[in-house]
């Protein structure tokens, strides 16, 4: 039936085909590593808003060891740990990277190497960082990773809104949550405009709400079970609440819409609880200098604590130069290129080293108060039930739509609520 | 004549619809030319007062937009081209020549069809690792020209030629790639122009595998290219919506001087 020519024929096409690709391959492949006897390595990142202030700490680096080149490959969050998890299985991916709270299970597949040989050879002193972040990426007794950044809350209000209103009563860093619902109250009585709205707190089950609960004495997770139903579990639900149902906080319809830092740069909220990472939209928005004053969180019973979690810079297991692999991770964290990193504003350095934190106020200079609020939230803090417990990452938004919702809605009471964000965490941490 | 009179209500049906698919795109480009603190107003303005062209700078600035589009073109006209060759040599198997067992892979094949794309992209990653080709252009190509569904699609028109031409074909003694190029194909010729339209969109909207595989900026399609604008809580939307409506632009011209080709081509493949 087949003509031994056809057959021939088409030997001869996929032959071609082939030279053709192989020919692609010749010119496409990155052949410019011909740096001489120089080390390549390579450094992997998501946060675009981070990486100027990357750049700036290797281009220290590189300047320091001028015979280790380092190439920044910043990934979209997105994407990051499918690039992971498919190069890292390959035996490949990069030397360095950050990692976050999901660091257990890539450490559980030994695709980290451990530091601590590192940390030893050069007297790394694992408490020049926030002893919460560094706990985090120690496990089984080892330490995988060198904390880079630490978030946290503050509060932030409108300098310009309050003094249009007249208000002269301002939060301060002594401030508790009585002072908190008098202020809003003050607000609201001000304001003219019916979609202002005095202020805005998280409200989330995972941040504020569980902020609330720690810092009333309570607990989210205890022995493995999530322990909600408390009564400062319950004290919690009802205050988060009472803000929305006297005004003072957007109420939950709205609450999808609604942008804290973009509502605080239009005033349309006086004051809004904002995440570390969210500053520097402030810092870029149009307006004078100082219109925004940072406080910490006010206090309940005398604390103040808000969650925070940190990414670390970790070293892949598979890495070819691991020598030089650690140097950068020791030069990043280390106080100067933590600085240099800070510089570039988007975070707050987890090198608890004076000259660090001044480089990062420094570069979000138009805020006020940022110094003194970030380093009071940064005294009473507790990792954030996400971090401490990965697990319960995935259930969050069900947490959300199915407990928190109908419970700022008024169609769950406050114990029902609790009891159901219980039997999510139980299952979750199964 | 009554019959070709366009009723009123089809123009403001007409307006309508045009009006709800063309915002979104007025709205890129209204947001590609204002400045990044223009975006960050509350009431939010459509229009940029004044306009500026600094998002498109810095969109130059940023990304090597011109490499990232070359790059695009150079991978989508590649796969479309291999994919099509790969796709109508697998379905003149089936359909012309019915290997044995045809039945079976064409089963196989509508198998393949159902199983999600990104099932495959860590052992996709591992085969392109083995041959040395991750972080190339080869890499973006090379595991997507392997589409059972063109392999489908393409059956399916194949079947469709008369059989009385090809053994008239084999009787004056062509062999079987002569027939494929000389008879099947022109035949054909539609859903071929189908199946090279949807490879192109597919690896123009590519996203997650060039960046699960390829490490370089320079190796990158501009898809990926517009995700690194995307930033994880802070967003420069001028700078992402100026690349937006930069990418786009080439669709648009080609989808104008393709329009008769698109449009007749859908409409005999029955798809879109």
């Amino acid at each position: 039936m087949r003509s031994p020519s056809c057959v021939k024929r088409v030997v001869g096409a996929a032959a071609v085909a082939l030279s053709f690709a192989v020919a692609i391959a010749g010119c496409s492949s990155t052949t410019s590593s011909g740096g001489g006897d120089a080390t390549k390595l390579s450094l992997m990142i998501w946060d675009p808003a981070q990486k100027a202030g990357v750049q700036k700490a290797v281009d220290g680096f590189e300047a320091k060891f001028p015979k280790i080149q380092v190439d920044v490959q910043q990934v979209p969050q997105d994407q990051y740990y499918t690039k992971l998890d498919a190069s890292l299985s390959a035996g490949e991916g990069p030397d360095v990277m950050w990692q976050s709270s999901a660091v257990s299970q890539y450490i559980n597949g030994g695709a980290l190497e451990p530091l601590d040989g590192y940390i030893k050879q050069d007297s790394v002193n694992l408490s020049d960082y926030a002893s919460s972040i560094t706990s985090l990426y120690n496990v089984n007794g080892k330490q995988y990773g060198i904390p880079k950044d630490e978030d946290t809350w503050t509060f932030v209000y409108n300098t310009a809104v309050f003094a249009k209103l007249g208000v002269t009563d301002v939060p301060t860093n002594d401030w508790t949550w009585d002072d908190m619902v008098r202020i809003a109250k003050e607000i609201k009585a001000k304001q003219t405009s019916p979609t202002d709205v005095p202020m805005s707190c998280d409200r989330t089950f995972n941040n504020g709400v569980a902020s609330l609960i720690h810092q009333l004495g309570g607990k989210i997770v205890n022995q493995n079970k999530g322990v909600v139903s408390s009564p400062e579990g319950i004290q919690a639900l009802t205050m988060m609440k009472g803000l929305q149902d006297q005004g003072l906080i957007p109420v939950v319809a709205n609450s999808a819409d609604f942008n804290p830092a973009s509502s605080l740069i239009s005033g349309t909220v006086a004051m809004a609880e904002i995440p570390s990472w969210n500053l520097s939209l402030l810092s870029q928005a149009n307006v004078p200098a100082d219109t925004f004053h940072l406080v910490r969180a006010p206090s309940v019973n005398g604390k103040w604590l808000t969650d925070t979690n940190g990414l670390a810079y970790v070293m892949n297991a598979n890495s070819r130069h691991k020598d030089e692999a650690w140097k950068l991770i020791e030069y990043l964290t280390s106080t100067q290129g933590a600085e240099q990193h800070a510089a570039g504003g988007a975070a707050i350095p987890a090198n608890t080293d004076k000259a660090a934190f001044d480089a990062y106020v420094s570069a979000n200079s138009k805020l006020a108060g940022l110094s003194d609020a970030v380093a009071a939230a940064r005294q009473q803090n507790y990792l954030r039930t996400s971090t401490q417990y990965p697990a319960t990452r995935a259930p969050l938004p069900q947490i959300e739509s199915t407990q928190m919702g109908p419970f700022y809605a008024g169609s769950i009471t406050a114990s029902d609520a609790a009891k159901g964000i219980d039997q999510i965490l139980d299952k979750a941490l199964g | 004549m009554d019959f070709h009179r366009v009723r009123w209500w089809t123009y403001a049906t007409v307006i309508v619809v045009g009006l709800l698919v063309l915002a979104p795109f007025a709205w890129m480009v209204a947001t590609a030319l204002m400045s990044t603190t223009q975006t960050l107003q509350a009431t939010p303005s459509v229009i940029p007062s004044p306009p500026t062209l600094q998002g498109v700078q810095e969109v130059f600035a940023k990304l090597p937009f011109l490499r990232l589009l070359g790059n695009t073109v150079v991978v989508s006209l590649g796969r479309a081209l291999a994919t099509l060759v790969i796709a109508s040599l697998a379905a003149y198997a089936l359909a012309i020549i019915k290997v044995p067992g045809a039945r079976i892979i064409l089963v196989l094949v509508l198998m393949l069809i159902m199983v999600p794309g990104d099932i495959f992209i860590i052992p996709s990653f591992s085969i392109m690792a083995k041959l040395h080709l991750t972080n190339t252009l080869v890499a973006l190509v090379l595991p997507n020209v392997f589409d059972v569904f063109g392999v489908f699609l393409l059956y399916q028109f194949f079947r469709g030629v008369p059989r009385e031409l090809i053994e008239a074909a084999r009787i004056d003694g062509a062999s079987h790639l002569r027939i494929l190029f000389t008879i099947v194909v022109p035949i054909s010729r539609g859903g071929l122009i189908a199946l090279a339209i949807l490879a192109v969109l597919n690896e123009w909207k590519e996203l997650l595998w060039p960046i699960v595989v390829n490490n370089d900026v320079d190796q990158l399609t501009l898809g990926p290219g517009l995700a690194l604008l995307r930033g994880t809580a802070v967003t420069d939307w001028n700078v992402l919506m100026s690349a937006g409506a930069l990418a786009t632009l080439p669709m648009i011209v080609i989808f104008l001087l393709l329009q008769r080709h698109f449009v007749s081509s859908f409409a005999r493949s029955g798809l879109k």
